[in-house]
C-alpha cells in the first residue's frame, strides 16, 4: 500500500509512471531505509521540502549500492504524479538547486518530447554546481550540464530514460524553432541551422 | 495386489532377522534382494500395515516378495551359515556399530533408532517399530503416528538407512566374493583424516599421522594463501571505488558564486560546445538531405559514373594506405 501508485495518476508512456524506474532498482528503493524512514506517506509538499534538503544527485551510494536520496525521491514524485502547474513551478523556481534538479528529473522522464525540449532548454543558462554521485565516485557537475544529458543521453545515472524525439526531426517537422542559445545574443557565429 | 493380501493375512514367519525391501524413488531395485541384516521388519510390517498409503503398500510389497523369496525361516542367523556370509556379516556390524556411535552424539531421536538397531540383532522388538515407522515417515511422507523431533536429523538418518538397506541387500548377495565397502556417512565433528592423499597411500609410511599430517599442512597453507590474495583483492577494489557515505559528500563543495568570472567561462565553453555539436548534425543532416536530391536527379549513367570514380579512389587510398 505504501508503494502503489496513486489512484488518480494517469499513464506515463502507457505505463504505471513507477516502472519507468526498472524494477530491480525500484525493489531497491522500497526496501531501502530512506524510504521506508522518511517517503512514507509523503504529499507533494513533503516531498519538496525534503528535496530542499538534499546534497546530491546520482543513484547510488557508490559500493554499498544504497540508493540515494534524490532516487528515493524521484521515485516518490514518480508515484504522486503532481500536477502540471505545481511540476511547472518546481522546474522554474530557482532557489533549490537540488530541487530543481528532481523536478527537472522527473520532467524529462514524464513529460512529451515538445514540453521537455520547451521547458529544459532554459535551464542550459543555468551554470550552478551540483554533487554528482557516480559508481566511480564523487564529482561535481552543473545543472546545465545535467539538462544536456538529460536532453541527448538515452540513460542518465543509469536510469533509462523515455524516448525523446530528437530535435532535428522536431525542427524539421516545423513544431520547434531551432535553439537560440543564450550566447547568440553575443556571438558573431550563426545561431544552429 | 496378491502380495499385499497376503501380507494381510497372519503369516507365522520368524522375522527378527529379515531386511525389508524399501520402496523410494530413484532406488534401482536390486537385482539380488537377499536380506542378511537384521531389520526390524517384522515391526515394520506390523506398523505399516497399520498406517495407510500407497507408499505403505509398496513396501508392503517388497517386503512380503523378499519374504517369499527367502523361504520360510528370516532370521539372520539362518541366512549367514557361509563363511562368506558371515563375513559380510561381521562387517555390516562393525559398520552399524560406527554409525551407532555417531547418531549417539546427532539426536535424541537417533537413540531410538540405535536401540532399534540393537533389538534387530537380538529380537524384533515391539516399541522399536514406532521409532524406526518415525524415521521412514519423512521419507515416504506417509502419516501415521511419526513423531519427529527434528527433520534434518530424521532425515539423515533416514538417508543412512536408506542407504544401508539398498547398499547392506546388495553386498549381501552370495555372488560377491569380496564385500563392497559401503561408505558410511561421519559427520564432520567426527571426520579425523582427509579422504584423499595425494601420495600414494600404499607406501609403506611408518606412521599413518605423517602424510595426514602434511596434506593437512598443505591444506593451510593453501587457504593460507587464499586468504592473502582474497584480502588483495578486495584492498585494490577499495581503492579504486572509494566508499561514499554521508560525510564525504559535503567534502566536495558546491557552493556557487566562489568566482563569477571563472564559473560563467566554464558555462560558456560548455555552451559554445553545445552549439557546435548541434551545428554539426544540422549539417550533417542537411548535406545528406543534398546528396539525395542530387542523386534523385541524375542520370542512371551520371550515377553509375560517379561511383566508379569513388571506388577507384577509394581503392588508391586503401593501397597508399
Amino acid at each position: 500500500m505504501a508503494n502503489r501508485t496513486v489512484s488518480t495518476a494517469e499513464a506515463i508512456h502507457g505505463t504505471n509512471p513507477q516502472f519507468l524506474i526498472d524494477k530491480i532498482f525500484r525493489e531497491r528503493i522500497y526496501n531501502s531505509r530512506y524510504w521506508k524512514e522518511h517517503c512514507f506517506g509523503l504529499t507533494v509538499t513533503g516531498v519538496m521540502e525534503k528535496a530542499v534538503e538534499l546534497q546530491a544527485i546520482g543513484r547510488e551510494y557508490g559500493e554499498s549500492h544504497r540508493p540515494l536520496e534524490f532516487t528515493c525521491l524521484l521515485l516518490k514524485l514518480l508515484q504522486l504524479q503532481p500536477d502540471q502547474p505545481m511540476l511547472d513551478a518546481l522546474v522554474d523556481q530557482e532557489d533549490f538547486k537540488y530541487l530543481r534538479a528532481l523536478a527537472v528529473f522527473y520532467y524529462r522522464m514524464t513529460q512529451p518530447s515538445l514540453d521537455v525540449y520547451r521547458k529544459l532548454e532554459p535551464l542550459l543558462a543555468d551554470y550552478r554546481k551540483l554533487r554528482a554521485i557516480e559508481l566511480g565516485g564523487m564529482e561535481l557537475t552543473f545543472m546545465d550540464q545535467l539538462v544536456d544529458d538529460l536532453l541527448t543521453k538515452k540513460s542518465v545515472f543509469l536510469i533509462t530514460l523515455p524516448h525523446l524525439t530528437r530535435r532535428l526531426l522536431l525542427e524539421d517537422a516545423g513544431q520547434i524553432a531551432p535553439r537560440i542559445s543564450p550566447l547568440d545574443d553575443d556571438d558573431d557565429s550563426s545561431s544552429d541551422e | 495386489m496378491k502380495k499385499a493380501t497376503e501380507k494381510q493375512s497372519a503369516r507365522p514367519v520368524a522375522t527378527s532377522g529379515v531386511k525389508v525391501q524399501r520402496y523410494f524413488p530413484g532406488k534401482a531395485p536390486d537385482a539380488t534382494e537377499h536380506n542378511l541384516s537384521a531389520s526390524e521388519s517384522e515391526d515394520e510390517d506390523k506398523v505399516m500395515s497399520e498406517s495407510g498409503g500407497t507408499a505403505a503398500a509398496l513396501r508392503d510389497v517388497d517386503i512380503t516378495g523378499t519374504r517369499q523369496r527367502r523361504g520360510d525361516a528370516g532370521s539372520i542367523a539362518s541366512e549367514s551359515d557361509d563363511g562368506s556370509d558371515s563375513e559380510v556379516e561381521r562387517v555390516l556390524q562393525a559398520r552399524l556399530r560406527a554409525r551407532r556411535r555417531q547418531e549417539d552424539e546427532s539426536s535424541s531421536d537417533s537413540s531410538g533408532s540405535e536401540e532399534d538397531k540393537n533389538e534387530r540383532r537380538t529380537s524384533a522388538a515391539q516399541h522399536a517399530a514406532p521409532a524406526r515407522h518415525e524415521h521412514h515417515g519423512p521419507m515416504l511422507s506417509t502419516g501415521g503416528k511419526a513423531s519427529i523431533t527434528s527433520d534434518g536429523n530424521s532425515e539423515e538418518n533416514v538417508s543412512s538407512s536408506e542407504d544401508s538397506y539398498s547398499e547392506s541387500s546388495g553386498s549381501e548377495s552370495e555372488h560377491d566374493a569380496p564385500p563392497m565397502l559401503k561408505p558410511i556417512f561421519v559427520p564432520r565433528s567426527q571426520r579425523q583424516a582427509q579422504t584423499d592423499r595425494p601420495k600414494g597411500s600404499d607406501d609403506d609410511q611408518s606412521s599413518n599421522l605423517a602424510p595426514e599430517e602434511a596434506t593437512a599442512e598443505s591444506e593451510r597453507l593453501a587457504r593460507r594463501e587464499e586468504s592473502v590474495r582474497m584480502a588483495a583483492v578486495e584492498a585494490a577494489r577499495a581503492r579504486e571505488a572509494p566508499e561514499i557515505n554521508t560525510s564525504n559528500i559535503l567534502d566536495l563543495d558546491d557552493t556557487d558564486d566562489i568566482d563569477v568570472e571563472a564559473e560563467f567561462e566554464a558555462w560558456r565553453q560548455r555552451e559554445l560546445l553545445r552549439i557546435k555539436r548541434e551545428k554539426d548534425a544540422r549539417e550533417a543532416v542537411d548535406l545528406e538531405e543534398a546528396e539525395r536530391e542530387r542523386r534523385n536527379n541524375m542520370s542512371e549513367g551520371e550515377k553509375y559514373a560517379e561511383d566508379m570514380v569513388k571506388i577507384r579512389n577509394q581503392r588508391r587510398e586503401g593501397r597508399a594506405l
